[in-house]
């Protein structure tokens, strides 16, 4: 909560750094820097006010992609294991570097900045997908539990079968466009299009002194 | 305030409405009614001019505003930029421009009036959806707009978000503002509006007199006051489906059921109800085993179905019957059966995705039904159903607690619909569940 107190010069220099340090974590291809930056980005987490148990949510995908990545390498000998671990803590670097951007910068920052470059589709696109993917996960945790307990046998061999699958993917594809036209309808009826240049709630110091009295009561 | 002239829309080869006219002054309520899927949504999106600037539609004629427009769409859910609730409730106002302070000075007041105050620092996804809702009617109320519209603002609320709602109406009637709301159950502002139209293929436009001289017959469509309380069936299984016992659960750091004890038995129809926040979509949850991390022991029987409040999370074949017979996995002659009892024979062979909010509930329902669950959970039935299905869908329900001998458990913030179909009702109140 308190990273998103910020301003927008802040939000340039954060961009930039996040923007360094993607490319330089794209170039290393030593195996205990790349766990130290890590270990680093888990703390940084943590300063953000971000617990260890987010920052393992938002690198588990490459657990996944690790370990399909270990059977192709075991059927077919393409690659060794050490640069796949490389390679995977290289992904989950970058990707927990981005995360770490998308969870702690307040849209209005955002917005603000792409204005300066974008027009204003852009600037809604960007908004609309980045508010997307983490409302679009909540409900995929949810279609899956309904599907399972409808009596869809959603095991890991049943995927091959395609109604299995599609049990999965129909309901993702129509949530998907029901939430992007209800972000369509809320951007229309807010005003999102509005020309003047966004203020943001952040910089309110009477809602600084409620967070505060907020943390203290904690 | 609204001038409509020979309003015309068509979608999909379907005409909604033709020759619509309407006037609508400073100061009035106008309510629309009508079955699910009859073009409620679409006349509010055109007067909010959603259609055309957004949703691209067969449209003409002419709709003339004074002012600008506030409005609170029909789904809380997944419609919002803000993260938390201050930055959706801000959100119009940023975008506006407006100074930090005046923002917090606008926003703070009505939410405590609307008692979402100590919600504001709170993640969007972490609250109830009826707590969404508020946030939403607040956004809405807070933008002073003279033109305001609500597709069906009272379905997630509670009693109090209810009667509070209904305070903020009268007063903004009062204050000379045009308000157009979209209900199905209209037995709370009954006595306020001033004019009500009714969509069903045909558009019938009824003023307070035409009204009352017409109530009987609309009573038979419509949600009214008079919607009778008989009482919900009473069985006399003892036989136990669920126990609950010890049961503690904390979110976010706050306990939300505090050493819980609990027996429901079987052939029973159970409305869980309570404030909004309270825990009844979390606790339904628990029993589909869709939330964990909580203390204390569930005992259940094996066979669970979960039946959300969103019927497209379920649907995903081409036709009704493979919808509800999927993989033919279930007798022919059981699969027709139920589409017969729920009224959706006629709908066999078309694709889901085509059908009303309405009749897709219909068919979520025989979906979950066809496995015969033990357990039938249910969150919030009554959302998007007009009086006739609703009826039409909890005799399905009272059928299967009576005659199959299984349990249904509810979640209902409309007490009434507690009282009037369930067997027994409990409230979730101080962290505790107790009989109602």
């Amino acid at each position: 909560m308190s990273a998103k107190f910020s301003n927008d010069k802040f939000f340039i220099f954060k961009s930039i750094i996040v923007i360094a340090a993607s490319i330089a974590v794209s170039f290393i291809g030593n195996l205990y820097i790349l766990v130290g930056i890590l270990v680093a980005l888990s703390a940084i987490y943590k300063v953000a006010g971000l617990s260890f148990k987010i920052f393992l949510a938002d690198v588990r995908i490459i657990l996944f992609i690790f370990i399909l990545s270990l059977i192709f390498l075991i059927f077919f000998k393409y690659i060794n294991i050490r640069e796949l671990i490389i390679i995977s803590l290289r992904m989950a670097a970058l990707l927990s570097i981005f995360s770490l951007f998308i969870r702690t910068t307040h849209i209005n920052n955002l917005i603000n900045f792409m204005r300066k470059f974008c027009g204003q589709r852009i600037v809604f696109a960007l908004c609309a997908s980045l508010k997307f993917l983490p409302l679009l996960a909540n409900e995929m945790k949810d279609i899956y539990y309904i599907q399972k307990n409808r009596g869809v046998k959603l095991r890991f061999k049943n995927f091959i079968n395609g109604s299995y699958f599609l049990s999965l993917i129909i309901p993702f594809i129509i949530v998907s466009l029901k939430i992007i036209g209800n972000l369509i309808l809320t951007a229309h009826i807010k005003k999102l299009d509005f020309s003047k240049k966004r203020s943001s709630i952040y910089e309110s110091g009477k809602l600084k002194n409620l967070a505060l009295e907020v943390k203290e009561t904690l | 305030m609204i001038d409509i002239t020979d309003l015309f829309l068509k979608y999909d080869n379907r005409i909604i409405f033709n020759q619509l006219n309407l006037k609508i002054k400073a100061g009035e309520i106008i309510v629309v009614c009508g079955q699910s899927g009859s073009g409620k949504s679409s006349f509010l999106n055109c007067v909010a001019g959603v259609i055309p600037e957004i949703i691209k539609a067969d449209i003409s004629g002419k709709i003339n505003k004074s002012c600008d427009i506030s409005m609170v769409i029909q789904n809380p859910h997944n419609s919002s930029f803000g993260d938390n609730v201050v930055e959706e409730l801000a959100f119009y106002f940023e975008n506006k421009g407006m100074k930090p302070d005046d923002i917090f000075d606008i926003i703070y007041p009505l939410a405590e009036e609307y008692k979402i105050h100590k919600l504001l620092l709170k993640d969007l996804n972490k609250i109830s959806a009826g707590q969404k809702q508020r946030t939403s009617i607040v956004s809405c109320l807070s933008q002073n707009n003279k033109i305001v519209i609500m597709d069906e603002p009272f379905t997630l609320l509670d009693n109090f978000g209810k009667s509070e709602l209904i305070k903020f109406i009268k007063k903004l009637k009062q204050e000379g503002a045009a308000i157009i709301i979209s209900e199905h159950n209209i037995s709370y502002i009954e006595d306020l509006f001033d004019k009500l139209i009714y969509f069903n293929g045909k558009t019938e436009i009824y003023d307070r007199t035409s009204f009352k001289t017409n109530k009987e017959n609309l009573e038979k469509k419509i949600r009214t006051k008079n919607f009778s309380i008989n009482g919900g069936k009473q069985y006399s299984s003892r036989d136990t489906s669920l126990n609950i016992s010890n049961l503690s659960y904390k979110i976010n750091g706050q306990i939300l059921f505090d050493n819980v004890n609990l027996e429901i038995h079987k052939s029973n129809i159970i409305g869980l109800t309570g404030e909004n926040g309270s825990g009844k979509t979390t606790l339904l949850k628990m029993f589909a085993g869709m939330s964990n991390g909580y203390k204390g022991k569930i005992k259940k029987d094996k066979k669970i179905c979960y039946i959300d409040q969103d019927p497209d999370k379920l649907i995903y074949a081409e036709t009704v019957e493979n919808e509800i017979n999927f993989e033919n996995k279930y007798s022919k002659k059981n699969a027709t059966d139920i589409m017969n009892k729920l009224g959706i024979e006629h709908l066999k062979d078309r694709n889901p995705l085509d059908l009303s909010v309405g009749e897709k509930h219909r068919v979520s329902l025989a979906a979950g039904l066809i496995n015969e669950p033990d357990i039938l959970l249910i969150d919030e039935p009554a959302a998007g159903l007009d009086k006739e299905n609703l009826e039409r869908y909890f005799s399905v329900i009272e059928d299967y607690a009576e005659i199959r001998g299984k349990t249904v458990i509810t979640a209902l913030t409309d007490y009434e619909l507690a009282e009037r179909y369930c067997s027994r009702i409990y409230k979730i109140e101080n962290k505790k569940i107790m009989l109602a």
